[in-house]
């Protein structure tokens, strides 16, 4: 009997350490960015490119990145999360970014629960907005290799 | 001139200048006569093809009056309205209109929603509130071009664009007489019989998809992975410009029976290009639609349904027009096809989603006189089977369900198969349908085709809400005892059915999709993501695919040899918005604003050749590029497939693996439907090049401003390629 209870206290032990989020492995996650587009009207001041690569430790997303060859200075890059990839979402964070038509991203955000789950399913995306783009002109959603 | 949207952000911006403007309603427009009259003109030359002469929309393209127009441009200002219309518009050929046409069109849209010309001309900087000046409450003398009496007249060559007449100004289509123009007479011709529609022979593209299961295969091998890097041009052909370019070359005894715009119908010598008999149908088209998708042949009669909904018999021999007669009025068109079914002539019918008496069906007739024998409502009826799915509008105002690619059949069974496409206008927030299914829409239909009743169907999506059309072909195939029917459409999903019962045998993703939250792969049922569910009118929202799909009219080809579907697929995604309707007859259409964007995940790659082995849904070889596909797939018992893209190129790939064994570059972007013949024991391939072809040409026009495409002149074309002598 001792030992039975001996070993449950064990498994639950092991159970507790495993699903600790402090001793989970570090998720990484990439993106490219894509130039927004949407129209006609829009796609010539919605140029440009950039990578972005995402680590998950624990519950703290940290992002780095570069971008370039926009049209116009970067005003702000944001970190939204949307129900599943390719729907952008409310602005959960800001990434710190120097300004002009090129530069690095780079910045971190502590997600909930709920915003880990839609990081799972694809549904963070990092956005650079622009003077001459302001509600987006470059984007991507987090990916791991495996999705 | 679509797309008449913009950022969400705009209703923000224009609120924030709100209080600069200075026109109430009722005040005179910062437009004068002279530019409305002449904007008149250049609208029809450029614009009314796709947006309709009477403002209206139709397909892809908005309608630019009424609740659409409101809902759209109401709290924007006529500056923004420029700016949009200069840079996008005409679609595919956006900012090559001179600035006063530009200014002229927009000063007509504004006048004929209800805008009164005055004394100051419009120009791009004229910043005015739009609903203080214009209500959408369309003007009939302006549609008509009656001028007030009040009103001062334009002087001669005001506000013309270069090289403008007078009156048709801009773009405006060459004088094109219509009739029996080129008389002719095919010699040695053999009628098409039952049994050679059944059981075509091997040199032989008799009709849309080459045999009644669909497949777009031949069995001619003498071109192979080995020897196509030595094809060569035989001859090619200028084909009538303007319209759209999605024709399936048909070939009898070495006799090419070519649908060109405009309702052309030509014969031509397969072999040495030389045309034999033309006849131009008409109406004159001037959009980028109105493609005619293929022709029929039975007996001694060539058969075309045409873009103003009617179906012509023609004597195959000498083109002269045997009889005629009309499915529907305009704006009802047909554009995809006919096919021929125990001596009747099928077709389907489009322009359905605008409001009207007559709704949408399937109609046979006489091959003989033309009377027509039945017809099969797409959007049933109160009363009638499924008339309680349409969440109880009334009968006219239960839009599309367009059928607008031809069937298939099975002749054991004797059962032809039809897709529809989904209802309409495309939102169903737009629409008024709720959460009800709005049958017959995007479903697959076994109809009898003696007397076009309904065997069974199988809608694919209940109640589609953004524009993800399941109206594509229907391909036959059987493995052992099981007789199966493949279809696959926007979504991208590749669906299985039992022929003769209906029932779901399964579904394979084939591209990225994230619209529907849950896919239950025993029953086939598509559970959409919650915001779609509950969406409102004028909010914008996700769709991956977009309307250019997943997979488009661009048909897939079953390669018997290997048991693979080959399916040409394209990646791209949309933010769209379902504008307000007026609820009445002639209103209605297809009521969105689309905002494009690459699909993610994809590098920006926008084409992918997929090949699924039909018995195990198992993907057997996949690619993607950057541009995506705009013609069919063909497969050949040579073991080639071959396809052409927005970029020109025209590929030839190893049916078994996928890989690239040829391509070489034509004149216009490769779209339509390819076929291959033989003639004299050698073996040909035909395709079109050339321009229109609706959302899989649009969205790349957008996204991809890094391939370059001649904008001069629609240089709609058939190439014939064969190997060397």
């Amino acid at each position: 009997m001792f030992r039975q209870r001996t070993h449950y206290v064990l498994i639950a032990g092991l159970v507790s350490l495993l699903a600790a989020p402090a001793f989970a492995a570090d998720v990484q996650y990439s993106t490219p960015l894509d130039p927004v587009a949407f129209d006609n009207s829009t796609v010539k001041n919605n140029v440009g490119t950039g990578e972005i690569t995402a680590t998950l430790s624990g519950k703290t997303l940290t992002v780095t990145g570069k971008y370039s060859g926009l049209s116009s200075a970067a005003t702000k890059a944001e970190v939204k999360i949307g129900p599943v990839m390719g729907v952008p979402g409310p602005v959960v964070g800001e990434l710190k970014i120097p300004g002009g038509m090129s530069g690095d991203i780079s910045g971190s955000i502590t997600l909930t629960s709920a915003q880990l789950a839609s990081l799972n399913k694809g549904g963070v995306s990092v956005v650079i907005n622009s003077e001459k783009a302001p509600n987006g002109n470059l984007w991507g959603w987090l990916q791991t290799a495996a999705q | 001139m679509n797309r008449n949207g913009k950022m969400i952000g705009f209703a923000v911006i224009a609120a924030s200048l709100g209080g600069a403007y200075a026109l109430a309603q009722g005040a005179t427009g910062p437009m004068t006569q002279a530019q409305v009259t002449a904007g008149r003109a250049d609208y029809i030359a450029n614009c009314a093809g796709c947006h309709a002469p009477g403002l209206t929309g139709a397909g892809d393209a908005p309608a630019l009056t009424g609740a659409t127009f409101n809902s759209a441009w109401a709290d924007k200002s006529t500056k923004e309205m420029h700016q949009f219309i200069s840079t996008s518009m005409p679609y595919g050929n956006a900012g090559q209109l001179s600035p006063a046409t530009y200014t002229n069109i927009v000063s007509y849209i504004l006048a004929a929603n209800g805008a009164k010309p005055g004394d100051k001309p419009f120009t791009k900087d004229t910043d005015v509130k739009v609903s203080t000046i214009a209500d959408g409450k369309i003007v009939a003398a302006v549609l008509a071009g009656t001028v007030p009496a009040a009103a001062p007249r334009p002087a001669a060559g005001a506000a013309r664009p270069a090289g403008g007449d007078g009156d048709g100004g801009g773009r405006g289509a060459p004088a094109f007489n219509l009739g029996h123009t080129v008389q002719g007479t095919v010699k040695n011709y053999s009628d098409v019989t039952d049994d050679n529609l059944k059981k075509p022979a091997d040199g032989d593209w008799l009709m849309f998809r080459r045999n009644y299961q669909g497949w777009s295969y031949s069995p001619l091998n003498q071109i192979t992975p080995d020897n196509v890097k030595n094809l060569q041009l035989k001859w090619s052909w200028a084909m009538v410009g303007g319209g759209a370019v999605e024709v399936t070359p048909i070939v009898h005894d070495g006799i090419m029976f070519l649908s060109n715009s405009n309702n052309t119908v030509q014969a031509l010598d397969a072999k040495t290009g030389e045309l034999i008999w033309e006849n131009r149908l008409g109406p004159v088209q001037t959009s980028a639609y109105g493609a005619t998708r293929s022709l029929g042949l039975y007996k001694n009669k060539v058969f075309v349904a045409t873009t103003d909904a009617k179906i012509h018999g023609l004597d195959a021999r000498t083109g002269k027009e045997l009889w005629s007669t009309t499915i529907d009025t305009p704006p009802k068109s047909e554009t995809g096809g006919v096919m021929v079914i125990n001596g009747k002539v099928l077709t389907g019918l489009m322009g359905c989603d605008q409001y009207s008496v007559t709704g949408c069906y399937i109609s046979a007739y006489d091959t003989e006189t033309g009377k027509q024998l039945w017809k099969f409502q797409t959007n049933a009826r109160t009363g009638t089977p499924g008339g309680d799915t349409w969440n109880g509008l009334p009968d006219e105002l239960r839009g599309g369900t367009d059928t607008w690619i031809a069937g298939t059949y099975d002749p054991e069974l004797n059962t032809t198969y039809w897709g529809t496409a989904q209802a309409k206008p495309w939102l169903r927030a737009s629409r008024g349908t709720a959460d009800k299914a709005a049958l017959f829409s995007t479903s697959t239909l076994a109809l009898d085709p003696d007397t076009g009743k309904l065997k069974w169907y199988f809608q694919h999506i209940p109640g589609e809400s953004l524009d993800l059309d399941e109206v594509y072909e229907r391909v036959l195939i059987d493995h052992g005892a099981s007789k199966e029917v493949f279809t696959i459409g926007k979504t991208g999903f590749l669906w299985k059915l039992d022929r003769v019962t209906g029932k779901f045998l399964g579904i394979k993703p084939t591209v990225f999709q994230n619209v529907f939250a849950k896919v239950d792969e025993k029953t086939g049922a598509l559970e959409y993501r919650k915001d779609i569910l509950e969406q409102k009118t004028n909010q914008y929202y996700s769709s991956c695919p977009g309307p250019e799909g997943g997979h488009d009219w661009q048909a897939t080809s079953y390669h018997q040899p290997t048991d693979n579907l080959i399916i040409p697929l394209s990646q791209s995604c949309v933010m769209i918005a379902g504008r307000d309707v007026d609820k009445k007859i002639g209103s209605g259409g297809t009521a969105a604003t689309q905002l494009f964007f690459f699909m993610p995940g994809t590098n920006q790659n926008m084409g992918r050749l997929t090949a699924v082995n039909t018995a195990t849904m198992a993907t057997t070889w996949t690619w993607q590029q950057r541009s995506p596909f705009l013609t069919s797939v063909i497969s050949t018992g040579g073991g080639v497939a071959f396809i052409g893209d927005f970029d020109r190129n025209f590929k030839a790939v190893d049916a078994k693996t996928g890989k690239i064994v040829w391509q070489t570059r034509l004149g216009q972007m490769v779209e339509g439907y390819p076929s291959t013949f033989a003639i004299d024991g050698k073996q040909y391939l035909a395709v079109t090049a050339g321009t229109g072809g609706g959302s899989p040409f649009q969205k790349p026009s957008t996204l991809l401003t890094d391939v370059h495409r001649p904008l001069n002149g629609t240089g709609h074309e058939v190439y014939v390629f064969g190997l060397p002598d």
